[in-house]
């Protein structure tokens, strides 16, 4: 009798430990992570390769030239080649974003790129000098957050007059910001006239 | 019976085993084998988290390879170098002296300089000059498009072409970003430019502004940035459409004043020679504008006489080597642009 009894018992364990060896993949094949990107399984290769989602531009379709002249070059490089200028008010479209700088098309159809700080969403004033610009807000799309003056610097004070003598208990910055914005590039143009400095 | 029922058992146990464990030492090899859902399904289960498990090392690498190296950032934004540009010049200005109060003379300075600033390839940046009350003879500047030129050094010049000279130096610094290329290794330069949040990156500006106030007054670029600063200089003065010798004639005025060199980038021995080699190899029979007497006129203020438009030649390596007796009888000059 005690060796019939035994019989089943044996049998009964070594199912369960089948099963439990054939079963134990099944969670991972079952279980979804929601926390990750879902992939295919590739053997051998390094990484998960989610897709991609397409970048659209952001922000306005088009800008306008907000100094005086606008230089669009055919890189992003300071030093790339000048394809052509923009003078202020010129509507320019937007065709992508690269990080300070956007890519435009003029309206003669020209492409090139521009400092975002040179441009704003909304037809400048044509009395604006070109320095009151970026501390009035022309800034790029990305820094438009604090409204009124750069990040965290002081708000502009009046335009300094053209003679007498300096306010000398304000910061000096605050006067070398005024005497740079009472001074606007049709001054330069005329200064550079009257003393024959003409670029060769 | 046990020798029956025994055998069934291990057969139960064999079976199992031979469909999950022979995947894991072949599994690669048998992917596109085919095979049965059992080996499919282990497989997978240990491959994922095989693959997880070498994702979680390669990201450990790369934060720990992120904080062994330094900045990978090489130059802060524009809002942040206008943002540190601000915060220097309001040091530099301290440090320093007041501003000249006449506001003709900081006109001119202005105009001269946003003439020249016209050339400067850093187009997006808004350029501010003043005029430092200062017997000192130098000029400085700071990120972001300041610059800065004593009524010391003024007092010496004799041309506008001179003084086009001087400031289009302090614009090539600011134009190559030199301060941000000094100022690499600084601390407080490297946390802004990988700080992360708004607070935490005005913090370290706020900071390295005083590495960059003290840079600039104390320190000095070094010889390599100041030999490629005139060059860009020079280069910047003859596209302006002013005489190109501007800067290297600038520098006979302040030498002649008996200026007291600091750094290794003053000695004009050094210095002269390679601009002067620029400027007949690149820049030979250029002209531009001189424009003494508009110069004498607009800094009449400060008193200066006029002299020869032309200064005298560059020192000689005689005069050179003699030059440490000669500057110990002058303290009280700097030669620092």
């Amino acid at each position: 009798m005690k060796k019939i009894t035994l019989r089943p018992r044996v049998g009964f364990a070594a199912l369960i430990a089948a099963a439990l060896v054939v079963a134990l993949p099944f969670p991972m094949l079952n279980a979804q992570d929601t926390s990750r990107p879902r992939y295919t399984m590739n053997w051998g290769s390094s990484s998960p390769t989610p897709t991609p989602k397409p970048t659209a531009p952001t922000g306005p379709q088009y800008v306008y030239a907000n100094a005086a002249s606008v230089v669009i070059r055919s890189g992003v490089s300071p030093t790339s080649p000048i394809v052509t200028t923009a003078v202020k008010g010129d509507k320019l479209l937007v065709m992508e974003e690269a990080g300070l700088r956007l890519k435009v098309k003029t309206a003669g159809g020209l492409v090139g790129y521009v400092v975002k700080l040179n441009t704003s969403t909304s037809a400048p004033q044509q009395n604006d000098g070109g320095f009151g610009g970026l501390l009035r807000g022309n800034r790029g799309a990305g820094e438009q957050s604090s409204g009124g003056s750069v990040r965290g610097l002081r708000p502009l004070r009046a335009p300094i007059p053209t003679t007498g003598t300096l306010n000398l208990e304000i910061p000096g910055s605050d006067n070398m910001r005024g005497l740079a914005q009472s001074i606007s590039d049709t001054d330069v143009e005329q200064f550079m006239v009257a003393g024959g400095v003409t670029p060769p | 019976m046990i020798h029956r029922t025994t055998p069934i058992s291990a057969l139960f146990l064999s079976l199992a085993l031979m469909a999950g464990l022979p995947t894991l030492g072949c599994a690669q090899d048998r992917q596109n084998s085919g095979g049965s859902i059992w080996e499919e399904s282990l497989r997978i289960g240990i491959g994922a988290a095989a693959e997880r498990a070498a994702q979680k090392e390669r990201e450990e690498e790369e934060k720990k390879s992120k904080e062994k190296s330094p900045s990978k950032i090489k130059y802060l934004s524009s809002t942040d170098e206008q943002y540190l540009g601000q915060i220097s010049a309001e040091l530099i200005v301290q440090g320093l002296g007041p501003l000249a109060a006449d506001i003709p003379l900081q006109r001119y300075v202005n105009l001269v300089g946003r003439t020249v600033a016209k050339q400067s390839e850093r187009d997006d940046l808004i350029h501010a000059f003043g005029v430092i009350e200062s017997e000192s003879l130098g000029a400085w500047s700071a990120p972001g498009g300041w610059v800065f030129v004593s009524t010391g050094l003024l007092k010496k010049l004799q041309t506008e072409s001179e003084l086009a000279g001087i400031l289009a130096g302090q614009l090539a610094h600011i134009s190559q970003r030199d301060a941000e290329t000094r100022l690499d290794k600084d601390s407080s330069m490297r946390a802004a430019k990988n700080s992360l949040t708004e607070d935490q990156r005005l913090g370290h500006l706020d900071a390295a502004a005083k590495s960059v106030a003290n840079l600039v007054l104390s320190e000095g670029y070094g010889t390599e940035l100041t030999y490629a600063a005139d060059a860009v200089a020079t280069r910047m003065l003859a596209s302006a459409g002013y005489d190109p010798n501007g800067l290297r004639n600038a520098m006979l005025r302040a030498d002649e004043a008996g200026a007291k060199r600091i750094g290794a980038e003053s000695k004009l021995e050094n210095r002269l020679p390679q601009l002067q080699a620029m400027l007949e190899a690149e820049l030979a029979g250029m002209t531009g504008a001189v424009n003494q007497d508009r110069y004498l006129a607009s800094v009449a203020i400060l008193g200066v006489k006029k002299r020869s438009a032309t200064p005298k030649s560059a020192p000689s390596a005689q005069s050179a080597r003699q030059e440490p007796a000669s500057n110990e009888q002058k303290p009280t000059h700097r030669f620092s642009f």
